[in-house]
């Protein structure tokens, strides 16, 4: 169906229109020529003001028919005789009440869609604190059991004297020692994944923090025979949690340890750059391939799968990533090939 | 001798604990598996050096007997050091704060007991 159009004089009188417009305002053809526009229209001052103007212009109103409110996109055109003077004008209008109907259908959709994305969002935010909670629970359910084994596994190993039992002991104590491993180093990484966990941020004196570390670790050295040296600067500050940072020193001067063999050495140093600070745990160790260093702070990874290593728990690495990325920082390593050391270097800002 | 206290509601935590610091010879450890049977010794004028709490216990839990024994002064300068299971790092947080110390179960023997040196000597 075409549009309605009205052509107006200069008096603003209807000189013709089309059936269309007749059909609509249900009008016949008599009813309508002649009359004044303003009259028939009566309603619509907007309309019939901008008519008044004579000049091209678009509106967008609303007129009521039977009763029923039907939106115009309305065009007005002034016509011109050959001297360019106004003679009248040209109306056309057309009917976008199925848009408007679909624009205001799309508004209320889009509100729906809105509150049902908050009410999901709640839903998953409530599952999220029951996870959390969860955890905490089966964390300290799981290690409740393993503070008396811990505690006094070691003591006896330590007394028995009959070599086969002594035996069986050893391996218990390991297993208990891997198992403890595991439930902590997991725990950490949950803790560090969960939305809810905010790092207390300070100032931290990055050789005063690795100085600590060492001292902790001073016999586990000494039984490796390994020299070690913090060659960090004294006057080099970082913003971090100091807790999770002393975590992290704690995972790679572990791993360092763990693969640098009898008489080896480790080094950590530190260098400015700009807002941040590059921070160094070189060993002399067994180093790593291309693919190892890739995978290496996989959870769960472990460079040599097939030695069934109870050492460790394969999540270090992975706890050591998150906890620099959670600072804004990068974590990665170098190494020119097995049996030539491995350097793990990391960012972190001075500033937060 | 040095007087410990053990609270802690799991009987095989405290034994552990107990024989843990028995090998040492510098202290005499007594367990209570109650925040209540804690302060009851207390009540009775019976002082330790240093109390090691846990958090998570049934009816009252260890906050709750940090602030009776803050709130006493008779027992306010009682070096109490937090020794719990939980995970919750907003735990640790407090709990470095206003006590002695905050240890994580499962603890190290060793580091348990460096660590009750370190404040009973300092207390001296």
């Amino acid at each position: 169906m075409s549009d309605p159009v009205f052509v107006l004089d200069i008096q603003d009188r209807i000189v013709d229109t089309n059936p269309v417009a007749l059909k609509i305002f249900d009008y016949t053809d008599s009813g309508m020529i002649g009359e004044k526009f303003e009259e028939i229209f009566s309603n619509q001052h907007d309309l019939v003001e901008c008519i008044q103007d004579k000049k091209e212009t678009r509106i967008e109103t609303f007129i009521n028919i039977k009763n029923e409110r039907h939106y115009f996109d309305i065009q007005i055109n002034p016509l011109r005789n050959n001297q360019d003077s106004v003679k009248g004008c040209v109306i056309s209008l057309r009917d976008i009440s199925d848009l408007k109907k679909a624009q205001q259908e799309l508004r209320k959709f889009n509100e729906e869609l809105e509150q049902k994305v908050k009410e999901r969002t709640a839903e998953i935010e409530k599952l999220l604190r029951h996870k959390d909670e969860f955890i905490n629970q089966l964390g300290h359910d799981l290690k409740s059991p393993l503070t008396p084994l811990i505690g006094l596994l070691p003591a006896v190993e330590q007394q028995e004297k009959d070599p086969e039992l002594k035996e069986l002991l050893v391996v218990a104590n390991r297993n208990v020692k891997y198992m403890r491993d595991l439930v902590v180093k997991t725990l950490q990484l949950e803790q560090l994944n969960s939305p809810n966990n905010v790092f207390n941020i300070t100032e931290v004196n990055l050789s005063g923090a690795v100085d600590d570390i060492l001292k902790n670790k001073k016999l586990i050295f000494e039984e490796k025979v390994l020299i070690v040296e913090n060659t960090v600067d004294k006057e080099i500050v970082v913003s971090a949690d100091k807790v999770q940072l002393v975590e992290l020193f704690d995972n790679l001067i572990t791993n360092a340890v763990k693969f640098t063999p009898k008489d080896g050495a480790i080094t950590i140093d530190a260098r400015k750059d700009g807002d941040f600070v590059v921070v160094s745990v070189a060993d002399t160790g067994i180093g790593l391939t291309m693919e190892q260093m890739y995978r290496v702070f996989d959870e769960f990874y472990k460079v040599d799968p097939s030695r069934h290593d109870l050492d460790s728990s394969g999540l270090g690495l992975s706890i050591c990533k998150r906890i620099v990325e959670k600072h804004g920082g990068r974590i990665w390593v170098e190494s020119l090939g097995p049996g030539k050391g491995a350097t793990f270097y990391f960012i972190i800002p001075t500033k937060y | 001798m040095k007087k410990i206290l053990v609270v802690d509601d799991e009987p095989d935590v405290a034994f552990a604990i107990k024989r843990n610091l028995k090998k040492f010879d510098d202290y005499e450890v007594t367990c209570v598996n109650s925040g209540k049977r804690c302060l009851n010794l207390l009540e009775n004028n019976w002082i330790p050096d240093l109390i090691l709490l846990d958090i998570m216990m049934p009816d009252m839990n260890g906050w709750e007997v940090h602030k009776r024994l803050q709130e006493n002064p008779k027992w306010r300068d009682i070096p109490i050091v937090f020794l719990t299971a939980i995970t919750d790092k907003s735990s640790h947080i407090t709990g470095s704060v206003i006590a002695e110390d905050y240890i994580e179960k499962p603890y190290d023997p060793m580091d348990l007991k460096r660590r009750i040196d370190n404040i009973l000597n300092k207390k001296k």
